[in-house]
């Protein structure tokens, strides 16, 4: 059962083609992992899916993307503020509002009508989904800028699970934290499958192999980034068809 | 010559600078100090605070109190930032997360011209248009309010363009994690942009304060300059800028170093503000000190 369906999906940054025609299911429940060399459209495919993209100036999205069926560019189109709820992402870098624990939660969760009341015991379920409980619980209204750099992530992973979304997005959500770290982040991503649908983007193989249900190598061809090979991870990691991925994979291209 | 050689050279024109500019500031509070002196001398410190009136030529009853044009400096001062900081945030919001990028453009360089107006065509008109209207609404016209409104259309152009630039130095990050918690405008704005935002714009109303108590062509034409504590917005008001520059071409004796005195008070009002606008910015990362 696909979650999002993507169909023939460009973006274009002005006269830049940074991905191009890209079809692709995301299967409900599942961690699909978006693997490929640096610079081939990776992110901007992952932002197109909460249409971040909309912040880019001069951006401009082509093609179809559906969640569940409904779309999120052609008329008539889910609003922005109700997909991102149901849409949540997680960035590269920790990113934190520089204010407490507690408004961290406070501000996502009133904008979308959460009963202030309601909000404590949001906290404290998101908070424990990732092992953060234990460590904040007696400082909520401290400055979440003062949590170390892995800390800050699970928090913002936290943060995103509060509003209950369907689907998560990581991008490369450890490739800004120390190895310890970034397994503690692996391992709370590892135990949202099923409950959520997640798309992480990853220039870790080993993470790809370690987590990912399916596997979708993005690839720079003729200046712009196209999805060369997809399949279950298994598959595509372990027999690859496509030659640049099979140097790819071997760490030979890339 | 050796490296460290030139960096020593560097570091002693470097400092020179730095003391020359440094030194400025204390060469210019020891010449007020000095003109006060003989205020200070004479015992009149008392007399300062203590008269109620300011009538320093009389010669049957001479008065010497400052406090109610202190107090109108704080009031014309206070009052106009209570006008110009709403307004000129506000606009920095509009022109930063609501107007189209032309309209933006064109507006900012609108407030870079209007801080640029010097201020006796501000007290041009409000002499000539402003008065005359608070005039009719409640006479005199000149007043505490005439000067309060055109201070505040003077330091609106520095709290609306520092407040743009604290807005637009909020890291794009932070914008693109409200983005994606689906969080709207009104709330982006109020929850996440404005208080990563505030010292900066605080610094902003800090500056335009010191601007404005200091402030001293374009009030004095339309403050009505007499020495009183204003009972009401139409009042007239005389603050202290507008004092020393009427006074100081005549005042002789004690007059005179009394204006000194004032001044020095002046400076130092206004020091604490910056002082104020320092001790905020402490909590801001600064520079490591060793830079071997």
């Amino acid at each position: 059962m696909a979650k999002l369906r993507i169909s023939n999906l460009s973006i274009r940054y002005g006269d830049v083609r940074a991905v191009t025609d890209v079809t692709l299911e995301i299967p409900e429940g599942k961690i699909t992992a978006i693997v490929g060399p640096s610079g081939c459209g990776k992110s901007s495919f992952l932002q197109a899916l909460n249409r971040l993209t909309d912040l880019i100036p001069g951006c401009e999205v082509s093609g179809s993307v559906k969640l569940d069926d409904q779309c999120l560019f052609a008329a008539p189109a889910l609003d922005t503020i109700s997909l991102r709820k149901r849409v949540g992402m997680v960035f590269q870098r920790p990113n934190p509002f520089p204010q407490s624990i507690r408004r961290n939660f406070e501000i996502p969760l009133r904008e979308h009508g959460t009963p202030k009341r309601e909000i404590p015991a949001i906290m404290e379920r998101a908070l424990t989904d990732v092992a953060l409980w234990d460590e904040v619980s007696g400082r909520l209204d401290q400055n979440a800028g003062t949590l170390s750099g892995g800390q800050q992530q699970r928090l913002c992973i936290a943060r995103a699970l509060a509003l209950n979304p369907e689907v998560i997005l990581f991008d490369e959500p450890c490739s800004a934290l120390d190895p310890i770290a970034s397994m503690a982040v692996e391992k709370h991503i590892q135990a949202l499958r099923g409950r959520f649908t997640i798309v992480i983007v990853t220039h870790n193989l080993a993470q790809a192999r370690r987590l990912a249900d399916s596997v979708a190598v993005f690839w720079l061809r003729n200046g712009s980034g196209r999805l060369i090979e997809t399949g279950p991870a298994d598959d595509v990691l372990s027999q690859p068809r496509d030659p640049d991925v099979v140097s790819y994979l071997n760490g030979l291209n890339g | 010559m050796s490296r460290s050689h030139a960096d020593r050279v560097v570091e002693a024109g470097l400092g020179l600078t730095a003391l020359l500019s440094g030194g400025t500031l204390l060469l210019i509070v020891w010449f007020l100090f000095e003109g006060a002196k003989p205020a200070l001398d004479f015992g009149m410190l008392g007399h300062l605070f203590g008269d109620g009136k300011w009538q320093p030529g009389s010669v049957r009853d001479p008065q010497f109190g400052v406090m109610s044009m202190l107090i109108g400096s704080l009031l014309v001062t206070g009052l106009s930032i209570l006008l110009a900081a709403p307004a000129g945030v506000l606009s920095a919001i509009f022109l930063s997360f609501y107007s189209p990028a032309r309209l933006a453009r064109g507006h900012r360089r609108l407030l870079e011209l209007l801080a640029a107006v010097p201020s006796v065509v501000f007290g041009f008109w409000g002499l000539t248009v402003l008065v005359p209207a608070i005039d009719r609404l409640h006479p005199p016209g000149q007043s505490l309010l005439a000067a309060a409104l055109v201070l505040s259309l003077m330091i609106l152009p520095t709290i609306a363009l520092t407040s743009v630039s604290a807005l637009q130095a909020v890291p794009v990050a932070q914008l693109q994690a409200a983005a994606a918690l689906g969080i709207g405008r009104p709330r982006l704005i109020w929850s996440v942009v404005l208080p990563a935002a505030w010292n900066g714009v605080g610094a902003g109303i800090l500056l335009a304060a010191a601007r404005a108590i200091g402030e001293t062509m374009a009030v004095m034409m339309v403050c009505g300059n007499i020495a009183q504590i204003p009972a009401s917005l139409f009042d007239p008001v005389r603050p202290v800028t507008a004092t020393i520059a009427l006074e100081m071409g005549y005042a002789s004796a004690a007059h005179k170093s009394l204006l000194y005195a004032a001044g020095l008070l002046l400076v130092l009002v206004t020091g604490a503000l910056i002082c104020g606008m320092a001790f905020r910015r402490q909590t801001e990362t600064s520079l490591p000190r060793s830079w071997s």
